[in-house]
């Protein structure tokens, strides 16, 4: 068992008591998480699947050009665009990303691709734009792209600076 | 739930054969073979994770958010709706409707902002997953470089919108459609 299991372990745990002590709901917790994650289960396993052929399909030169630290600010900009592309939930994405990660792609890229499609993912604009409005939708995509572009360029200065 | 399955399983079966088309069966295998090593390496860790989100997810309530964002304004109010926004551990098909509810109220745009931005950038209950499917290296960067974002966009909207609400704001465009 890694360090970082461990710790999840013991966060879950911890609220596991918490829990007990404050609301009395810790069983309610308990199958809440595993009917959550059999429910996501095929999600999860097809994206893992997915992960692994984007890792031995996506172009070594593509990443070193357009998404590596080398790329810089195309690196960047790249992430923020793709990750508004990227319409599916967490457990679908994230493995996604891990392996462009994997493939060599920069910091700064992953934090704008992670940023991006958590604040701008296009699975989200046709609820948004049904509850909050169009006026709504225009500022919020004005504000994230911005702020997402930004937190990317933190990461590849971070990488530059050796973190 | 179905629809994001089949899309994935087109997504997926799609590079399965682009990998057949491109490397043969070598490509294919290779590919899965990074599928079940990142899957064994990850399965404890998804265990617990979801062990810990249902947790969250029964620690945190409805109630306690909407009684938490009716009561705060300024800076203090900012940070703490960011904060309770990625504590809201629902998905897009009830985190919306929630937000709608707060269109009678007088809750100012920025706070509402705030709560938004917060929910989607910190999402407490995706740090196990982001842990255990990306890296905790990875996972610690991300959260400390887009910390500030839920904050900094609520002060832009604050300048932008001082203490307007989301109603006062759509109404306004209703209006000027009108006018």
């Amino acid at each position: 068992m890694s360090i970082t299991t461990a710790i999840l372990a013991l966060v879950a745990l911890a609220l596991f008591v918490f829990n007990a002590r404050q609301k009395g709901q810790q069983v309610t917790g308990l199958i809440t998480g595993l009917t959550l994650l059999l429910k996501n289960l095929p999600i999860i396993l097809l994206s893992l699947i997915l992960a692994g052929m984007v890792e031995v399909l996506i172009p070594h030169d593509f990443v070193r050009n357009w998404l590596s630290a080398e790329a810089g600010i195309r690196g960047v900009l790249i992430g923020t665009l793709g990750g508004i592309m990227l319409a599916m939930g967490p457990y679908a994405t994230l493995p996604i990303v891990s392996s462009i990660y994997v493939s060599g792609a920069g910091i700064g890229t992953v934090i704008a691709l992670i940023s991006s499609w958590s604040l701008l993912g296009i699975s989200k604009t046709p609820h948004e734009a049904a509850h909050l409005g169009g006026k709504y939708v225009a500022y919020k995509t004005i504000l994230g792209l911005i702020l997402s572009f930004l937190a990317g360029c933190v990461g590849l200065s971070l990488e530059y600076l050796g973190l | 739930m179905k629809k994001s399955l089949i899309g994935l399983a087109i997504a997926t079966l799609i590079l399965v054969l682009l990998a057949y088309f491109f490397g043969g069966t070598e490509l294919v295998l290779a590919g899965l073979e990074r599928a079940f090593g990142n899957t064994k390496k990850a399965a404890l860790m998804i265990l617990a994770s979801f062990l810990l989100i249902g947790q969250l997810l029964s620690i945190v309530d409805e109630n306690m958010v909407s009684r938490t964002l009716k009561s705060i304004k300024g800076l203090r109010g900012i940070i703490t709706s960011a904060l309770v926004g990625g504590l809201f551990p629902v998905g897009p098909y009830l985190f919306f409707p929630f937000v709608k509810m707060f269109h009678g109220y007088d809750l100012p745009y920025y706070i509402l902002i705030a709560f938004i931005f917060g929910k989607h950038t910190y999402d407490f209950a995706r740090i196990p997953m982001e842990i255990s499917l990306i890296s905790h290296r990875i996972a610690l960067i991300r959260y400390l470089t887009t910390l500030p974002i839920p904050i900094i966009a609520a002060l832009i909207t604050y300048l932008l919108f001082r203490n307007r609400t989301l109603a006062q704001i759509n109404h306004r465009s209703t209006d000027s459609e009108v006018v």
